[in-house]
């Protein structure tokens, strides 16, 4: 199933929320405010477990180059 | 009219929500009442004024470049939280190099943000006739 978040996860728990009811066939795309949680920050650790799992994810272009996230992105 | 001392505190990264230029377009309005105005970013706040913001196909206009008329209305007091920007993996380089120019110094061009810690902000806010939080 895609669940998308469109919401930064330092403002709103919908990251946190969306992750404690995803599986392992879900995928996430990331979009709006949401491409926050794509950076390298504090946040980091929210997503870093999924990628240790070889878990792709979906960023919305457009969303994170007006954000100039793209090229911070891990 | 008595001027006072107004502080507008953004709080939201830039288009996820009208909050942003909402404030921006208030802050002018009270420059043009020649109050004494000061700017603070906090928390997602600080994404408004980073370098290098790019719309191009989400069909919004980037009004990040307003940020670099502030200094001609003389609003030169733009206060960013320090820990703001360590949580979100940023520091002072990300952002844009707002400047003012210094009547009292020859018109000497001059930074406009300081970058400062939450403590020292809440020193700042306690000293405002007026504070805005967007």
């Amino acid at each position: 199933m895609l669940h998308t978040v469109n919401k930064s996860s330092f403002e709103r728990n919908s990251l946190q929320s969306c992750l404690n009811i995803i599986d392992d066939t879900s995928v996430i795309l990331l979009i709006e405010d949401g491409v926050i949680s794509a950076a390298n920050n504090a946040n980091s650790s929210m997503l870093a477990e999924l990628a240790t799992q070889g878990r792709s994810l979906c960023i919305a272009r457009r969303c994170g180059s007006k954000r100039n996230f793209i090229k911070s992105c891990r | 009219m008595a001027i006072k001392k107004f502080m507008y505190l953004n709080r939201k990264a830039s288009y996820g929500t009208v909050y942003a230029i909402e404030s921006l377009e208030v802050v002018l309005i009270a420059a043009a009442f020649e109050q004494d105005v000061s700017l603070a970013f906090v928390d997602d706040g600080v994404y408004q004024i980073v370098e290098g913001q790019n719309t191009d196909g989400i069909g919004m206009k980037n009004f990040s470049k307003t940020y670099h008329a502030l200094g001609d209305y003389d609003i030169n007091k733009l206060y960013v939280s320090a820990e703001s920007l360590e949580e979100r993996g940023l520091t002072e380089a990300d952002l844009m190099p707002l400047v003012y120019e210094d009547e009292d110094d020859d018109w000497a061009e001059k930074p406009s943000i300081k970058v400062v810690s939450n403590a020292d902000l809440t020193k700042i806010m306690s000293e405002q006739d007026v504070c805005l939080s967007f």
